[in-house]
């Protein structure tokens, strides 16, 4: 016979119910940080070479931003994995344009890097273009060809800024209404001037916050934006 | 208007209709049932804008007419008015009083004008099939539990019903969760209801249909269009409005690699649950659930209270300690009606699907307490 539980502190886990993310380009909300990024997706096919560098920290919409521009133009998603695994041509061919959603991971690898230059290369010969997107500013990037590192170095980039309390406040409440829920403009004003500045931030706000309050049966309130940010402080996520 | 109806099946139709009603309106016409003489027939109708039940019953009507008079007044008279009495029902000319005349009682109720009764039951409803009432009655029984009623999460606040494939047969599916515990019900695909959209009905409709179905014939006819929902009994018509919303991506918290698995009685499970969970305290109500080898071991403290163990044998071994809620585990284990459930579990930290052996037309995922 077993013994009988102590059970203090008894906590319900939730079912992992995630929203669907919004993606549609009226979704996207811009500020002075994402302007000059949504300008350059604008401007296409007005694009002075085959890549176009989307640069920005986590959570900062570049994903979002590609599949807009993937929506208007009709371009494929490459997984940039394939880079290692795929050859260049075959890469080029699987359609007119292409998005390349974070190459980060795949950088200073000989392989992917060099697929990636060919790749350059034959869009540029065949007039056709690739989004490219990544954490790191190209800049900063260590890269292993030289030749890839001067082609995106010079690429234009769109790049995203940290953003500001504006963008920010209208990015938390967008999150929230991704996963359906309505949030007070108490509990966002409460949140905004506590909360770390970045989009990454702001993401894993709203997932706690949706865990908590599903848990707890709660609404997403001052109080409980309370408890997710103090939960910040010593749980990770 | 002037009618006299036999008071038992007024007092019927009067049941179903003023349970839509709510108790507190700030709009007064909604506490109103609107009533119409004509043709034989008197027709009772109420809504609260969201949900609207038209009822209609044989009547000896003497003038046609309508008025609408205050909905739970009328029901408390009929219901303190003697059985096998008629009521006799007549509007002054000038349509602002109501009397209603049974034996030697006279009731005299203010009536509001028939215009401003809110009509949301029409429309046209394009998707339409039957369903047999014993079928949606176990869809309704075997789901509802689950429904959520926080009214943040207000997409899970009804059963999303919805056309799919399970196995290469087309069924009809329902599902509801509250994010703690998750019912899914599904039968063969009625006749007619291929390409009808998904839709979340809300809990209120959920409660009144099921209230409905007891008393209804062999078969229900359903019509709904993407924001409504209709359904037709023999002489009573009730039209919701359904939950705008998108019902979460549910097939993704079904786990399918759960390789722990144990029979047992369900009747035997559930005594044994609700026992232990007495010792219980607090709104988790949370018991503990050990299983080594064959032997189950159900369990519960509390500071106050003290502790409970019980042991139960089950088919299966398998070794893992797990809490529930109990009040969750009891709502799922009372829905299995066959011998035997089965428990497929993972670990402490993840889901567990709870199944009835003999009928696998409901599934249910139960989420565990962190202990």
């Amino acid at each position: 016979m077993t013994t009988p539980p102590k059970m203090q502190a008894v906590e319900q886990i939730p079912l992992d119910l995630a929203g669907r993310t919004a993606h549609g380009r009226e979704d996207f909300l811009i500020g002075p940080g994402n302007k000059s990024a949504v300008d350059w997706i604008d401007r296409w096919p007005d694009w002075p070479a085959p890549f176009l560098i989307l640069s920005g920290p986590a959570a900062s919409g570049k994903t979002h931003l590609a599949a807009v521009w993937e929506e208007q133009t009709g371009a494929m998603p490459i997984r940039p994995d394939r880079l290692l695994s795929d050859t260049a041509e075959h890469i080029a061919h699987a359609g007119q344009h292409l998005v390349l959603d974070g190459v980060d991971p795949w950088l200073g690898e000989r392989t992917a890097e060099t697929a990636l230059f060919h790749l350059y290369n034959i869009l540029k010969e065949e007039k056709r273009t690739a989004l490219v997107t990544m954490r790191m500013n190209p800049s900063a990037a260590a890269f292993e060809i030289a030749d890839l590192a001067s082609r995106m170095r010079a690429a234009p980039l769109a790049a995203i800024a940290p953003p500001d309390d504006t963008l920010l406040a209208s990015v938390l409440i967008k999150l929230f209404s991704d996963r359906q829920l309505a949030v007070s403009n108490d509990a966002i004003r409460y949140t905004l001037p506590r909360m770390e500045r970045s989009f990454a931030a702001a993401r894993d706000i709203v997932i706690r916050a949706d865990r908590l309050a599903l848990a707890q049966k709660r609404g997403i309130s001052v109080p409980l934006m309370r408890d997710v940010l103090a939960a910040m402080q010593t749980e990770p996520l | 208007m002037k009618l006299s109806i036999e008071r038992a099946a007024l007092l019927r139709s009067l049941n179903h209709v003023q349970s839509v009603v709510e108790r507190r309106n700030t709009i007064p016409i909604l506490a109103n049932v609107l009533i119409k003489a004509e043709n034989g027939a008197l027709s009772m109708a109420t809504t609260d804008m969201d949900l609207e039940i038209n009822e209609s019953v044989a009547a000896n009507v003497q003038e046609p007419g309508a008025t609408t008079a205050p909905a739970h007044t009328l029901h408390d008279i009929v219901r303190k008015l003697p059985d096998g009495q008629d009521v006799e029902i007549a509007l002054n000319p000038e349509g602002t009083q109501m009397t209603v005349k049974a034996g030697r009682s006279q009731f005299k109720l203010s009536c509001l004008p028939v215009a401003d009764f809110p009509e949301i039951g029409a429309g046209n409803l394009p998707a339409g099939f039957a369903v047999p009432a014993a079928d949606l009655r176990a869809l309704i029984d075997r789901t509802k539990f689950a429904m959520s009623t926080e009214e943040t999460r207000y997409y899970l606040n009804g059963i999303y019903v919805h056309e799919t494939e399970h196995d290469g047969v087309k069924v009809l599916r329902a599902v509801a969760t509250d994010g703690h515990r998750l019912a899914r019900f599904e039968m063969p695909l009625p006749e007619g209801a291929t390409g009808m959209p998904g839709v979340i009905i809300p809990r209120k409709a959920i409660g009144e249909v099921r209230k409905l179905i007891d008393e209804a014939g062999d078969s229900i006819q359903i019509s709904l269009s993407e924001s409504k929902i209709r359904f037709a009994f023999d002489h009573i018509v009730l039209t919701s409005k359904l939950i705008d919303g998108t019902f979460p991506d549910y097939q993704r918290v079904i786990p399918e690699g759960n390789d722990k698995i144990v029979e047992i009685d369900a009747k035997t499970l559930t005594s044994a649950v609700d026992r232990v969970s007495t010792i219980s305290d607090g709104k988790s109500r949370a018991v503990k659930i050990s299983l080594h080898g064959k032997h189950m071991t159900i369990s519960a403290s509390s500071a106050e209270s003290g502790s409970a163990t019980e042991e139960v044998e089950v088919n299966g071994e398998t070794d893992i300690e797990i809490g529930f809620n109990a009040k969750y585990l009891l709502d799922i284990t009372s829905q299995i009606e066959g011998e035997g459930c089965r428990l497929t579990l993972a670990d402490a930290a993840s889901p567990t699907i709870i199944q009835d052996n003999s009928d696998p037309s409901a599934l249910y995922v139960l989420m565990p307490l962190r202990v």
